[in-house]
């Protein structure tokens, strides 16, 4: 569970997710903001159509700004807590950045995953490229937790985020790409059974 | 990116003037443009509303910088066909705090005063029905002297008509194994607890004792089929603590016998604002020496009182032996292939014949490497011989599926069937495919429900198949078909990328084809959802703005019939509300979220 990459902890834009097209968008902002330029040059600039990117032509580790259950924001390092599943709706949100904006980022999510003793992601999951830094993307923890973890005080959650696929063999088993960077968290988990109410 | 505009001016400045590329147009301009027959409304060149009809409630998540402020459960919230969902207020946090000590038996154990660590978990049923509910979680630290708190945890307060909390406090436990160091973890001090509470403001416990005089303690013996005694091996009791609905969880102190005596003390109450054991108890010993193949044996159902319990083993248990079990499937040419990454689990169970002896397990569990071979540990006695099941769980989004049948001790290999190629496409309006978008195939529950413990317990091993769409559209997911004899159905959860107009989605109960032979099953077009877009503002408790909160909106289930049409729901049988949007609020508190228009359409 070494931390391959040091998020870069940002705050999340001002940005709606989702939203309907506005009149008010920063293309107009940006045009508006580029005035002095307009009337220096006598004729009309192209507004930027672009977000401050800052990519430098290297590859850039994606980082997580926040990871966010149904009921509250996860904090390193935990205890957070997960019921055994199946749970229908039993998922987390992710905001990541990346500045490749091209970059498709794939976010496994392990459990008791050690060098000596690697097992496979219990869950699985994808943030598309969007041509933005920021991205969110739900991913779907129905079966996170295993029955046998129930009870056990020692049980470590670690979300990794890759920017790169993650290859069906290789080294370290399950976590490897062919390069890329990489960045994770890690919880303490809790594996509750079910309530009965 | 300002050396970028630098560069575009100065280009600008030394051609001549540039094209002005068509930037987007306006959404609307007038109520007109949009679809008023749902109530959309337009604003700021955009059209609002047109929410879905049903029961809806919220739950507002604070940012981690606002500790003041704690996850609220908006029961009913409604959704303005204009789209405006106005203030959404999340509420000031209180906090619950205390220390948590071991019960001090006896002048010959000399009491530090000390804390001991544990886990606190504070959790109350959710505010609409369905819904997750409230849980935190805190670690008590150990080591605090009297007159210190040892835990301290944010909660809501108590409002009419609300549950009580319950909060279990669970020493902290070096699991299978004593601690290495030669000390005595907290779990081998202390039973847990479990008490309620209603708070309406911050509220201190004090210090909060494990255990008292009055508690039960079980002792007794761990011998082989000889009558010699058993060495290192975990003892527990399970139970349900407080309510006979709960989990099964750990009711007692933990022991780490090293002679064979254990003595394990149930979690007891000596006032009433605690709970007691609710039915009987289940001794469990399991063996921690990892050098030796030994079965966790199992006490019969017992009394929470206290008493005296012999466990033994059974006899013919064999020896040990190490099997190297071959993991198999076919590969997309046909060609037999290892299949690397398999969780197996391979279990073999006796059940002493005399009624009141209890029983014996052996289990296996262990993951494929890249050869496909599942090493494992298991008994070969007549006990256990004819007793062995295998399960088969290949990785998440595997074409190969799950495999769970009786395991002879030969070594042969186990083929694995493949799973079903569920394929479709997302397509817009125009029927065009659209690419990124996230889908999730999860068992519905139709599926869930249908099957016994053993087979819901298989399936919460089973990571749901992922995929993402092509550039036109296209995806393929891997599902089992079927689990013991029971079909499956699946819900697939579709999720749509940043910037895409349209709402994230599930279609629900996918039924899978009842025909053995069949390897792909290709679903209609799925096409983007009509999306209502929704706005409000999510503010603290004084109505001040707050900045990256979340808002979650759940869709609350209201037709009950499934629990008639499967064979086992849960006792409750409490259909789980639905999430359908969720957004981050802006640093002036505005919140925006897309909805499906229609959730409930297949």
């Amino acid at each position: 569970m070494t931390r391959m990459s040091e998020p870069r902890r940002r705050t999340i834009a001002d940005r709606p997710r989702k939203s309907p097209r506005r009149l008010r968008s920063q293309v107009l902002a940006r045009a508006l903001h580029s005035l002095p330029a307009l009337v220096l040059a006598g004729c009309i600039l192209p507004p930027s159509l672009s977000v401050d990117y800052q990519d430098a032509g290297v590859d850039s580790p994606p980082a997580i700004t926040s990871v966010v259950s149904n009921t509250q924001e996860l904090q390193e390092p935990g205890p957070v807590e997960f019921v055994v599943g199946p749970v229908q709706g039993q998922t987390m949100d992710l905001t990541l950045i990346d500045s490749d904006v091209s970059d498709t980022l794939y976010i496994r999510v392990f459990v008791n995953y050690f060098a000596t003793q690697p097992t496979p992601a219990r869950a699985l999951c994808s943030a598309s490229p969007t041509g933005s830094p920021i991205r969110t993307t739900t991913c779907d923890l129905s079966t996170l937790c295993d029955p046998s973890f129930s009870g056990n005080s020692n049980v470590w959650m670690e979300i990794t985020v890759f920017d790169r696929a993650v290859l069906d063999s290789g080294t370290p088993s399950y976590k490897a790409t062919n390069g890329g960077l990489s960045t994770d968290r890690t919880y303490n988990l809790l594996c509750v059974q079910p309530s009965s109410t | 990116m300002r050396a970028a505009e630098l560069y575009i001016v100065t280009l600008a400045l030394c051609a001549g003037c540039l094209d002005v590329p068509a930037g987007k147009q306006p959404q609307c301009t007038t109520n007109a443009d949009c679809d008023v027959s749902v109530g959309e409304v337009c604003d700021q060149g955009a059209c609002w509303g047109g929410p879905p009809a049903g029961q809806f409630a919220a739950i507002v998540v604070p940012p981690s910088a606002r500790p003041d402020l704690i996850s609220t459960e908006v029961p009913a919230q409604a959704l303005a066909s204009d789209g405006d969902l106005g203030n959404v207020s999340m509420g000031a946090a209180i906090t619950v705090a205390g220390r948590v000590e071991p019960f001090c038996a006896s002048s010959s154990n000399p009491c530090s005063g000390d804390s001991i660590g544990a886990t606190v978990t504070v959790s109350r049923p959710s505010r609409f029905p369905g819904g997750p509910g409230f849980t935190a979680v805190a670690t008590a630290t150990d080591g605090v002297a009297r007159g210190t708190d040892s835990f301290s945890i944010s909660v809501p307060p108590t409002m009419a008509g609300d549950e009580p909390f319950t909060i279990t406090f669970t020493p902290t436990s070096t699991g299978a194994a004593p601690p290495n160091n030669g000390t005595v973890s907290p779990a081998e001090l202390a039973p847990p607890l479990r008490m309620t509470l209603q708070a309406t403001s911050d509220t201190e416990l004090g210090t909060i004792t494990l255990g008292n005089e009055d508690s039960p303690v079980i002792t007794g013996t761990l011998t082989d089929a000889q009558g010699q005694p058993l060495e290192k091996y975990r003892v527990v009791a399970l139970g349900h603590l407080g309510d006979a609905n709960a989990p099964l969880t750990q009711v007692s102190t933990v022991d780490y016998t090293t002679t064979g005596q254990y003595s394990v003390t149930l979690a007891g109450c000596s006032d009433q604002t605690c709970e007691d054991i609710i039915g009987t108890v289940t001794l469990e010993a399991s063996p921690y020496d990892t050098t030796v193949a030994a079965p966790t044996l199992y006490a019969p159902a017992l009394q929470p009182v206290s008493t005296e319990q012999t466990l033994s083993q059974p006899a013919a248990m064999g020896n040990p032996i190490s099997l190297a079990i071959p993991i198999q499937g076919l590969n997309g040419d046909g060609a037999v292939a290892a299949v690397s990454g398999a969780h197996v689990i391979v279990t073999g169970t006796f059940v002493q014949d005399m009624v009141g002896l209890g029983s014996a397990v052996v289990q296996a569990d262990v993951q494929t490497g890249d050869d496909g071979i599942a090493n494992v540990q298991l008994l070969d006695g007549n006990a256990f011989a004819a007793n062995y099941a295998i399960e088969v769980i290949p990785p998440a989004n595997s074409a190969l599926g799950v495999y769970a049948k009786p395991l002879a001790l030969d070594g042969s290999p186990i083929r694995v069937p493949s799973r079903l190629a569920l394929s479709g496409s997302v397509v817009d309006g125009n029927g065009k495919g659209v690419g990124n978008i996230s889908i999730t195939a999860t068992p519905s529950l139709r599926f869930q429900w249908s099957l016994d413990a053993g087979g819901q317990s298989l399936l919460a091993e089973i990571p749901p198949a992922t995929a993402v769409t092509d550039a036109s559209g296209a995806f393929t997911l891997d599902v089992d078909p079927i689990l013991d004899t029971v079909w499956a159905y699946y819900d697939l959860d579709f999720t749509v990328p940043d910037g895409v107009q349209a709402a994230d989605w599930t279609h629900t109960e996918i039924a899978i084809p009842r025909d053995p032979t069949q390897t792909s099953y290709a679903l209609a077009a799925e096409p983007l959802p009509a999306t209502a877009f929704m706005h409000g503002t999510l503010v603290d408790a004084a109505g001040i703005a707050v900045g990256a909160g979340e808002l979650r909106i759940f869709e609350i289930e209201t037709d009950n019939s499934l629990c008639a049409q499967v064979t086992n729901p849960p006792a409750s049988c409490a259909i789980p509300a639905q999430p359908l949007g969720h957004g981050t609020s802006a640093a002036n508190g505005t919140v925006q979220l897309a909805l499906p228009r229609m959730p409930d359409a297949p």
